[in-house]
């Protein structure tokens, strides 16, 4: 499945036991962006799914801690309150980024696929371009 | 015979074991368990690499070993098995154990044959669905008051849920540890961890794990199976998930930890999710008492599951005795004593999809079963049979065997080739199997064509050493997770 403009976009790859999650975006924070998008549609359809908690969530460390916490961040708010976002915003801060997470109540949600439940180091990849253009690549264990 | 595999010769020492020479940084060499016939599934994912990668890693002794169900992870391949030597700077790895600690299955046996279940069984799986919680997010059978709770859960395992009198003494007798792990350390696991383990006591969880209604469809080895408690025709109850959201937590958090803390004690890897260090440190020590604490979250969670099972059963068949025939985990790493070059040596045993398999006499084991040896859980993919087998002595791999079929296809191949739930539902239901799936969108993610053939995965068990078969058992009805 991949969803993808000429600027930004995202892909869940094949993994023989898990999922593989590629972004990728005009910047840093568009490309995290993306990743929240691809781990959310591997697992939950959420077209029409209105959101019921609005969370503003700070986050600092290198690119990989910032990858690696957000999409921590989601699996968290899945498991610890039934929260599935539909809406993301990532803006940079100093040392870090602010996420603004929109959530829909799970249970308002259809599922498509094993739920995500951790984020694995291995072979991931976040980094910049020759040509500015940022993108990642994770496993997901589900 | 020689066959390459990424530029390494993967040389032939018997019809089921092969050898990866040493290389590079690797500290001993591979040996891979699998057939002419599993090889080619082996070779085709990245899972050698990995076990090539495992063997780098400090303190490690004999062999990285590779199960005949691996295939690829992360860090570790699934159905490694590798040991360290403790008092030789031997590690522990988080991605040796997995995100989902002590994963397992248990086996449930039933005082009905197929025949007396007669017409009954739809109801039995509609009232089974209707009472295991499945799926993403919270929900499960055990309502956690508090946190303090939830401690108690992590501190005491199974034993918690049976002093409530939602279990048996014979629940303990038969789960591995009698279903606490005493080393476990709650002060380990993080505010996140606890948060999403507070709503999932007590509930399967989703992707590969199960409930299945089984029928015990022929005994290999009568004496064992019935000290077992098994024999031909008899309904079975197998539940294979794990330590939900709280156990891949910690996983996720000692990763992290470790990976800083490694540099600290000279230790690199290939894959920054070996990270890893000396089980004797202050990281390894917070990390195997967080360990335990998780495993120990894992077996009240199956042990409540095993409550609701007996309870539906009860509602629909009037019986609620349904004995553990055993529940063994099969992503752990524990420290254990084994005989190497003649002498005792402590080590910590990292078992990622590998199932633990003590020969018989190991003092580990119940004592009824101990002349007999440990029941190993072997489920099959959904819709083909499932094995109960036993360790053998003198085993290999640290007594060791397969946890499952392995995967040889991903989630999105399956659903790809497929021709959707309903339809894989109603082909179930014909060769006489009832499915209960909470969405049938997912269900051809685990469909049988995804999987290895579990018949060739335990015959090459039986065939290197790694256990013996005692009964195979049929799928009769399904509750997907």
């Amino acid at each position: 499945m991949t969803l993808t403009s000429s600027e930004r976009g995202y892909a869940v790859r094949a993994h023989t036991a898990d999922e593989i999650l590629e972004a990728w975006g005009p910047s840093r924070e568009a490309c995290l962006e993306e990743a929240v998008h691809a781990l959310v549609e591997s697992f939950a359809d959420v077209s029409g799914a209105g959101w019921c908690c609005y969370l503003e969530v700070p986050l600092a460390g290198d690119d990989v801690d910032l990858l690696v916490g957000l999409l921590d961040e989601v699996i968290f708010r899945l498991d610890a309150d039934d929260g599935v976002p539909v809406r993301v915003r990532v803006r940079e801060t100093r040392g870090g980024v602010l996420v603004d997470l929109w959530l829909a109540d799970r249970r308002r949600v259809t599922g498509v696929g094993a739920a995500p439940k951790g984020v694995s180091y291995s072979g991931l990849e976040f980094a910049e371009d020759d040509a500015g253009r940022w993108h990642c690549r994770v496993t997901v264990d589900v | 015979m020689h066959t390459e595999v990424s530029s390494s010769p993967l040389q032939r020492e018997s019809a089921v074991r092969w050898r990866l020479e040493r290389r590079g940084q690797m500290r001993v060499p591979g040996v891979v368990f699998a057939s002419e016939r599993l090889l080619p599934a082996v070779q085709g994912d990245r899972s050698l690499e990995q076990v090539a990668n495992v063997a780098t890693l400090p303190g490690i002794v004999t062999a990285s070993f590779a199960m005949p169900d691996v295939h690829w992870g992360y860090g570790f391949p699934i159905g490694g098995v590798a040991a360290t030597q403790v008092d030789r700077g031997g590690v522990v790895s988080p991605g040796g154990v997995g995100f989902d600690i002590s994963c397992g299955v248990r086996l449930l046996a039933t005082p009905f044959d197929r025949d007396h279940l007669g017409d009954r069984l739809p109801v039995l799986m509609d009232a089974l669905a209707a009472a295991i919680p499945t799926g993403m997010g919270r929900g499960a059978v055990w309502q956690v008051s508090d946190r303090d709770e939830l401690l108690r859960i992590l501190t005491d395992g199974a034993l918690y849920p049976v002093s409530l009198g939602y279990g048996e003494e014979r629940d303990l007798d038969r789960c591995e540890d009698r279903g606490r792990l005493p080393s476990a350390d709650p002060a380990q696991v993080s505010d996140r961890a606890i948060k999403r383990g507070l709503g999932q006591v007590g509930s399967l969880g989703s992707g590969n794990h199960f409930l299945e209604v089984q029928v015990v469809d022929e005994v290999l080895d009568a004496a064992v199976a019935e000290v077992f408690g098994l024999h031909p025709g008899q309904v079975c109850v197998m539940i294979h998930c794990g330590s939900r959201g709280l156990g891949h937590q910690v996983c996720q958090d000692h990763v992290r930890h470790m990976s800083d803390a490694m540099h600290q004690h000279g230790i690199e890897v290939p894959d920054r999710q070996l990270a890893c260090v000396p089980v004797t440190s202050d990281e390894g020590q917070a990390y195997l008492g967080a360990l335990a604490a998780a495993a120990n979250f894992a077996r009240a969670n199956r042990q409540w599951l095993t409550d609701a099972t007996r309870a539906a059963f009860d509602r629909v068949t009037g019986r609620r005795d349904l004995p553990l025939v055993y529940d063994v985990s099969h992503n752990l790493a524990k420290i254990e004593t084994h005989r190497i070059d003649g002498r005792d040596v402590e080590l910590c045993v990292h078992r990622k999809g590998a199932t633990r398999a003590f020969p018989p006499g190991a003092s580990e084991l119940a004592s009824d079963l101990r002349p007999v040896g440990q029941p190993v859980l072997l489920p099959g993919s959904m819709g083909t049979a499932s094995y109960v087998l036993v360790g053998v002595s003198p085993g290999d791999a640290f007594a060791s065997c397969a946890h499952g079929a392995g995967r040889t296809m991903s989630r999105h191949e399956a659903k790809r080739r497929g021709h959707g739930g309903p339809h894989l539902r109603d082909v179930l239901a014909e060769q006489g199997i009832e499915v209960r799936a909470g969405s049938l969108r997912d269900l051809p993610e685990e469909a049988p064509m995804a999987y290895k053939d579990v018949e060739e995965v335990v015959r090459v068990c039986e065939q290197a050493g790694l256990g013996r078969r005692v009964a195979r058992l049929r799928p009769i009805g399904v509750v997907k997770g």
